[in-house]
C-alpha cells in the first residue's frame, strides 16, 4: 500500500525538504514503494496537485499567494503535517513580524514603487500553518531532525498516532546534570563561543541556551556537538510562549548579576534570540505598529 | 474549567462589615449576579459575617446546600482567614477549599466615591475568586516529630547562657566550641562596663555549671562540619579535633605544661606573650584539660622530647589520639559564634603592627589581666616599662567608609574603661582619649561616662585622630585636628590603645553556609528574620542566633538575646512537633525534564533531581517546602506548580477580570 | 465600559499585598482599575502572564514585590523577579510597547502610600494612552 505525498513549500529555504528526502530511511521506502513523492515544485515534475494521502507544508506564510496555495491544496489531502520549524511556528521568517510590510518592501526596492509584476501582496504579518488551515501533525525543527522525522514516518507507515515529545531539551542533553546553579555573570554568546568549555551544560557557564525551553526529539543534536541550542524545535507542548519560558529560567539561574544592566549587554537583541524561530507563535507575535491598532478613549477617560 | 460544566458547588457567602463594605458596595446586585451561575450552591450575604451568629449561619448553610468549596468576600486574609477555614472544619470541609477576598481593604475602602465601579470591581473580583476555587484541592498539614535536643555553636557567654537555659527547662544541648576552653572573648576581659566587675569572676560560676550541668554535653576543640535536615530534625556532625590528651585520664595537675620545653605566642593573649605546646588557655579553662599544638610540640615536628609523657602521673598523654566525628540529632539550633576584632592594621595611618607599643583594645584587657602577660602590670609591650602617657583612639576601622561603616556600640564604653583601668593601675599617667563622639547610651553608661572624664589625668580629645608615627626612641606621636582650639595637635605618648571595629567571627562564614543563612556584605554578621520583631529568629527555620553574631553588642544585651534564643528553642521543643505548610510544589513527572532550575533556585533545599526509571525528575521533600513558588516561577516547562495557586487557576482568575 | 483602563497587579504576599491592604486601612483613594493578584512570593511571577495580560485586553501590568536587598520573606524572590523583569522590559521595548505598559515597583509593606500613589499613576497615565486591540492571526490575511 503505497503512501502518496504531496510538498509544499510555502516562505522556505528547502531546508526541511532536503532533510526528507536525504534519510536513509525515507529513500528506503521511497525505493521498495511504500512512499511515493506526487508532488514537489523542489522535486517533481508536476503542475498540479492531485489527490494525496499526506501533504507536507513547509515554509510560512508570508504572502496572500502562500493562503491561496494552501487554500487550492488542502482539501486534496487525507492528512496535512505543518512540516519544519516555519510551518508550525513562522520560523525564522516570523522575525519579520518586527517590520511593517511597506517598510520591508522599502528596504529591499527603495524609491521603487511597490507594485512589480510577480510579487504576491505580503500578509499583513507572518503566521503559522494552523491559523488558516486544520493542521493534523505538527513535527517541528530547523530542520526536523532525524529522530522526529522516523517517528512520523513510522506513524505513517503504520497507522498509529504522532505525537510530539513531552519534554524539554535538557531531558535529551548529555551535558545536563540536574544542576543549575545561580551565576553572577551572563556571557554574550558570540563572544563566549570563543573559549566555551563543550563538556560542560552551557548554562553553568553562563552562556544562554534555550535547552530547557525547547521540544526535545533531536537528541541534543547542537548541545551535544558543542553548539548551545537556539531553539530551532520550539516550545514544549505544556507552554504558552518560549520566550517567556526561557525568561523564567534565567531569572532563576542569573538573578546574582550585578549590576543589572549586564544581563542585557548579553542579550542585545531579545526579541531576535529568544524568539528568533517562534515569533508569530508568541503571545504577541508582532511589533506594536505591525498588528496593533489603537482606539481612542471617549472624551474624560469614562 | 469552565465553571459551568463542573460538577463542583460552590457556596458564596458576602460580608457587609456593617457599612464598611456595605455601604459602598451594592451586595445585592453582586448576590443576584452570581446566584444564576449554575454550579452555586448558595449565595448568601450577611452583616457581619464573622461574628458567631455570621458564623453559624455560613456553616448551615454550607450543611443545607451540600456545598463543597467555600469563597467569602469580606476582608483581610490575615486576619480573618483562620476564623473562616476552623468554620469550614466545622462544616466538615477541608479548611483550604476555601477563598477569601477582599472586597473590603483591596475595594469598599479604597474607591468610597465610586460606588459603580467599586461594585463592578467586587463582582468581577468574587467572580474570579469562584473560577479559582474549582480547581482547589483538599490540603493537609503533614505533623512532624521534633527531636527534643538543640545544638549550640559557639560557647561564648552568649552560647553559655542559652545553654543553660534549654537545659534547665530540661532538653539535651550539645555545646560545640572549637577553641580548647568555653568563655569566648568575655574570658579575655579584665573587668565589664560600667560595673567594673571582673569578667572571669562573674563568667566563671557560669563556665562551671555549664561542665557540670546533666543536659549539657560540652565538645570543646570541636567543630561542626555539617548540618543536614529541617527543623524539629536536625543531623549533625561534631569534628572533635584531638587534643592528644585523654580527657577521662587527666587530673588537671598541670605538670606537663611546666615541663615542656617548646613555645609559641598565646593567642589568648593576644600575641602579647607565649605558651607552651602543650597548653591550657587561660587558668579557669573549661574544660581544665591541656592541648597539644602540634605544630609547635617537638615531637609532632621533629620526632624527640616526649617529656609531658614521661612525666604525666596519669599516663593521660596519647599522641596517637584520632579525631573523631560525632553525629547528633537535634531539633533546633543556635548560633552563637560571636566576634572577634577587626584587622585594624588595613587602616595604615595607626600604624598597628609596626610598633610593638600599639596595642588593641582587647589587648589591652590582657595586659590589665591578672592572668595575663603580664599579670595585672600595665607594661607597655616593645618599651617593657610602665606608661606615662597614653593614647587611646576610638572608632579604629568602625564608621569609617574605607573599612567597616557602622559603629561597634562598645568602643566608646571600652575606652572609658580602659582610661580607668589605667589611672586605677598608674593613678600618675595621663591618658588622652581621641573621640569625635562618645555614645554612652546603656544604662549606667553615661553615669560612668561622668565619672571618668572627671578623673583627673584624663582627657577627652573631640576629634579622630589622623595618625600614630613611632619615634626612635621608642615613644609614639599621634596627629589629630583638635576643634576645641581649630588647630592641629600633635601628642607623643608611649602607648597606644586602638579601640577596634568589631566584624563576626571568621567561624562565621562557614557556619552560614552550612545553614545557608543570610549575612550582612560588611561585617559578615548574620541576618535576623525582622531587626524589630524577630530578633533571634532566622530565614531557616528551627535556626536561631544571638549575641554578638547578629552585631555589634554588649553583655547585657548579648545574654537578653541569648535567652531569648534559648526562648524560642524551648517553646518548639516542649511543643514536641511542627505542622508543615500545606501549599507545597508539585511536580508533574510527566512534564518534567530534569533541567534542575527549580532545584537550584530553591532557597530551602526542598528539591532535588532524583532518577526514576531512567529519567531525572525534580522530587519535592513537603517538610522543606515553604510553597513560595521560586521553582514555579523560574521552571521554563511548566512541570512545577504550587497547592491551589496553578497556573490554570491563575488564567482563570484574569480571563474572568478581563470578560 | 469596554474602553475603560484595566490594569494587572501581581503582589508578593508579605509586602506589596500587605501594603495594598494598609492602603485599605488609611483609606488612601486611586482608581478602582487596578485588579491585584496575590501571589505568596514576587519569584513566583510568570513572564508569560505579561505577554498574556497585555494581549488579552489589560493596558499595563505591575509586578510589585519586596525591596531588595533583604526585605524578601523568602530570602531572594525579588532578584529573580527583577532579571525577569529587566529582560521582558526589553523586549516588550523591542516590540514598540510603550515603557508604561509594564512597571517593577518594590513596596513593603509599610510603604501603603507608595501602593496608591503608583495605583493612581498607573491607571492616569493608561487613561491618557489610547486603548489597544492585537489583530488576532486570521487578520494578518484580511485584505
Amino acid at each position: 500500500m503505497t503512501i502518496s505525498i504531496g510538498i509544499i513549500s510555502l516562505a522556505y529555504c528547502a531546508g526541511c525538504e532536503l532533510a526528507l528526502i536525504s534519510m536513509k530511511r525515507f529513500n528506503e521506502l521511497l525505493a521498495r514503494g511504500a512512499i511515493d513523492i506526487k508532488y514537489s515544485t523542489l522535486i517533481t515534475d508536476k503542475e498540479e496537485l492531485e489527490k494525496v494521502d499526506v501533504l507536507f507544508i513547509t515554509g510560512s506564510i508570508r504572502t496572500f499567494e502562500d493562503v491561496e496555495t494552501i487554500k487550492k491544496a488542502y482539501s486534496k489531502a487525507s492528512k496535512i503535517i505543518a512540516f519544519g520549524t516555519c510551518s508550525c511556528y513562522g520560523g525564522i521568517p516570523g522575525l519579520a513580524n518586527l517590520s511593517k510590510r511597506e517598510d520591508i518592501i522599502k528596504s529591499i526596492f527603495n524609491d521603487i514603487t511597490p507594485t512589480i509584476s510577480g510579487l504576491p501582496e505580503l500578509t499583513r504579518f507572518v503566521i503559522p500553518l494552523q491559523t488558516v488551515v486544520k493542521v493534523d501533525y505538527s513535527v517541528p525543527g530547523c530542520p526536523p531532525p532525524e529522530p522526529l522525522i522516523e517517528m512520523l514516518l513510522d506513524s505513517l507507515i503504520s497507522g498509529k498516532e504522532f505525537t510530539l515529545p513531552q519534554k524539554s531539551v535538557c531531558e535529551e542533553c548529555p551535558l545536563n546534570d540536574g544542576d543549575k546553579k545561580p551565576l553572577k555573570e551572563l556571557r554574550r554568546r558570540l563572544i563566549a563561543l570563543n573559549d566555551i568549555d563543550v563538556d560542560k551544560c552551557f548554562m553553568k557557564q553562563g552562556v544562554l541556551c534555550m535547552g530547557p525551553a525547547t521540544l526535545a526529539g533531536c537528541r541534543a543534536l547542537c548541545p551535544s556537538r558543542g553548539a548551545p541550542c537556539i531553539g530551532c524545535m520550539g516550545p514544549l507542548p505544556s507552554s504558552r510562549d518560549q520566550a517567556a519560558d526561557i525568561i523564567d529560567a534565567l531569572g532563576g539561574i542569573f538573578y546574582t548579576v550585578e549590576p543589572l544592566e549586564k544581563i542585557l549587554e548579553a542579550i542585545p537583541d531579545p526579541v531576535g534570540l529568544l524568539s528568533m524561530f517562534t515569533l508569530p507563535y508568541s503571545t504577541i507575535p508582532y511589533h506594536k505598529e505591525v498588528g496593533v491598532k489603537e482606539v481612542k478613549r471617549d472624551g474624560d477617560g469614562d | 474549567m469552565n465553571i459551568l460544566d463542573s460538577s463542583t458547588k460552590t457556596a458564596v457567602f458576602i460580608c457587609h462589615c456593617g457599612t464598611n463594605i456595605g455601604g459602598v458596595i451594592d451586595i445585592s446586585k453582586i448576590i443576584e449576579n452570581i446566584k444564576n451561575i449554575p454550579s452555586i450552591a448558595v449565595a448568601q450575604d450577611h452583616r457581619f459575617l464573622c461574628s458567631t451568629d455570621g458564623i453559624e449561619t455560613m456553616i448551615n448553610s454550607i450543611k443545607t446546600s451540600n456545598a463543597d468549596r467555600v469563597v467569602v468576600a469580606a476582608c483581610s486574609f490575615r486576619t480573618h482567614e483562620p476564623l473562616f477555614q476552623e468554620a469550614l472544619h466545622r462544616a466538615g470541609l477541608n479548611p483550604y477549599l476555601l477563598e477569601l477576598v477582599n472586597i473590603r481593604e483591596l475595594c469598599s475602602w479604597v474607591h468610597e466615591n465610586e460606588r459603580d465601579r467599586a461594585t463592578e470591581k467586587a463582582l468581577k473580583m468574587i467572580r474570579a475568586a469562584i473560577m479559582k476555587i474549582q480547581d482547589n484541592q483538599p490540603l493537609k498539614r503533614i505533623r512532624l516529630p521534633v527531636t527534643p535536643a538543640a545544638l549550640v555553636i559557639g560557647g561564648g557567654i552568649a552560647g553559655i547562657r542559652a545553654a543553660l537555659d534549654i537545659a534547665e527547662a530540661g532538653f539535651t544541648v550539645y555545646l560545640v566550641e572549637k577553641e580548647p576552653s568555653i568563655g569566648g572573648n568575655m574570658a579575655k576581659l579584665d573587668k565589664t562596663f560600667p560595673t567594673l566587675d571582673c569578667s572571669i569572676c562573674i563568667l566563671g560560676p557560669l563556665m562551671n555549671i555549664v561542665a557540670h550541668h546533666p543536659n549539657i554535653k560540652l565538645y570543646t576543640y570541636s567543630e561542626v562540619i555539617s548540618i543536614n535536615g529541617r527543623v524539629g530534625d536536625f543531623s549533625v556532625k561534631i569534628l572533635k579535633k584531638p587534643r592528644y590528651v585523654r580527657e577521662d585520664l587527666c587530673r588537671g595537675c598541670l605538670i606537663c605544661i611546666a615541663k615542656c620545653p617548646s613555645k609559641t605566642v598565646d593567642e589568648f593573649n593576644m600575641g602579647l606573650s607565649h605558651r607552651k605546646a602543650i597548653y591550657v588557655p587561660f587558668p579557669q579553662a573549661v574544660p581544665r584539660i591541656p592541648v597539644i599544638d602540634t605544630a609547635s610540640c617537638l615531637y609532632f615536628q621533629k620526632g624527640i622530647c616526649r617529656a609531658c609523657e614521661k612525666l604525666c602521673p596519669a599516663n593521660a598523654i596519647d599522641f596517637n589520639q584520632k579525631e573523631e566525628v560525632v553525629e547528633i540529632k537535634v531539633g533546633a539550633i543556635v548560633v552563637a559564634t560571636g566576634f572577634e576584632e577587626y584587622n585594624i592594621s588595613q587602616v595604615y595611618e595607626y600604624s598597628y603592627g609596626r610598633y610593638p607599643n600599639i596595642v588593641t583594645g582587647l589587648q589591652l584587657e590582657r595586659l590589665a589581666s591578672s592572668y595575663g602577660p603580664t599579670e595585672g602590670r600595665l607594661i607597655a609591650p616593645g618599651l617593657n616599662r610602665e606608661p606615662r602617657r597614653i593614647a587611646i583612639i576610638n572608632c579604629v576601622g568602625s564608621r569609617d567608609e574605607r573599612h567597616l561603616p557602622y559603629c561597634c556600640r562598645v568602643g566608646c564604653m571600652a575606652s572609658l574603661k580602659h582610661s580607668w583601668y589605667i589611672k586605677h593601675l598608674m593613678p600618675e599617667a595621663e591618658v588622652f582619649i581621641f573621640a569625635d563622639e562618645v555614645r554612652a547610651s546603656g544604662k549606667g553608661f553615661e553615669e560612668f561616662y561622668r565619672r571618668v572624664r572627671l578623673i583627673p589625668g584624663v582627657y577627652i580629645v573631640k576629634s579622630k585622630a589622623s595618625e600614630v608615627r613611632g619615634n626612635p626612641d621608642g615613644t609614639l606621636t599621634i596627629k589629630a585636628f583638635d576643634p576645641a582650639i581649630s588647630s592641629e595637635i600633635a601628642i607623643t605618648v608611649d602607648l597606644v590603645v586602638l579601640e577596634a571595629g568589631i566584624v563576626a567571627s571568621r567561624g562565621t562564614e562557614s557556619i552560614k553556609n552550612l545553614l545557608k543563612l543570610g549575612a550582612l556584605n560588611s561585617g559578615g554578621f548574620l541576618i535576623e528574620l525582622h531587626p524589630k520583631l524577630n530578633p533571634v529568629e532566622t530565614a531557616v527555620d528551627g535556626v536561631y542566633i544571638c549575641g554578638a553574631v547578629s552585631g555589634p553588642k554588649d553583655i547585657p544585651d548579648t545574654v537578653a538575646q541569648a535567652s531569648a534564643a534559648a526562648s524560642k528553642v524551648i517553646s518548639l521543643l516542649s511543643r514536641g512537633y511542627i505542622e508543615t505548610q500545606p501549599y507545597s510544589a508539585i511536580v508533574d513527572e510527566s512534564r518534567c525534564s530534569g533541567c534542575g532550575v527549580c532545584s537550584s533556585v530553591c532557597e530551602y533545599s526542598a528539591i532535588k533531581i532524583v532518577k526514576k526509571k531512567e529519567r531525572s525528575v525534580a522530587v519535592v521533600d513537603e517538610a522543606l517546602c515553604k510553597g513560595c513558588g521560586a521553582c514555579v516561577g523560574s521552571c521554563p516547562s511548566r512541570a512545577i506548580e504550587i497547592a491551589n495557586l496553578k497556573l490554570n487557576q491563575i488564567d482563570a482568575m484574569v480571563a474572568e477580570i478581563l470578560r | 465600559m469596554g474602553l475603560e483602563p484595566r490594569v494587572l497587579a501581581f503582589t508578593c504576599t508579605y509586602c506589596a499585598y500587605a501594603a495594598a491592604e494598609a492602603a485599605g486601612v488609611s483609606k488612601l483613594q486611586y482608581p478602582p482599575h487596578i485588579y491585584v493578584i496575590r501571589l505568596p512570593c514576587s519569584g513566583m511571577f510568570k513572564s508569560y502572564y505579561v505577554f498574556k495580560a497585555l494581549r488579552e485586553g489589560f493596558d499595563s501590568i505591575l509586578w510589585s514585590g519586596c525591596h531588595p536587598p533583604y526585605d524578601c520573606h523568602f530570602i531572594n524572590g525579588n532578584y529573580k523577579a527583577r532579571v525577569k523583569a529587566e529582560l521582558l522590559k526589553a523586549y516588550l521595548k523591542q516590540l514598540g510597547f510603550e515603557d508604561q505598559r509594564f512597571r517593577l515597583e518594590w513596596i513593603s509593606a509599610g510603604e501603603p502610600d507608595k501602593f496608591a500613589r503608583i495605583a493612581k499613576e498607573i491607571v492616569e497615565e493608561a487613561i491618557k494612552t489610547p486603548k489597544i486591540i492585537f489583530l488576532e492571526h486570521h487578520e494578518a490575511v484580511n485584505k
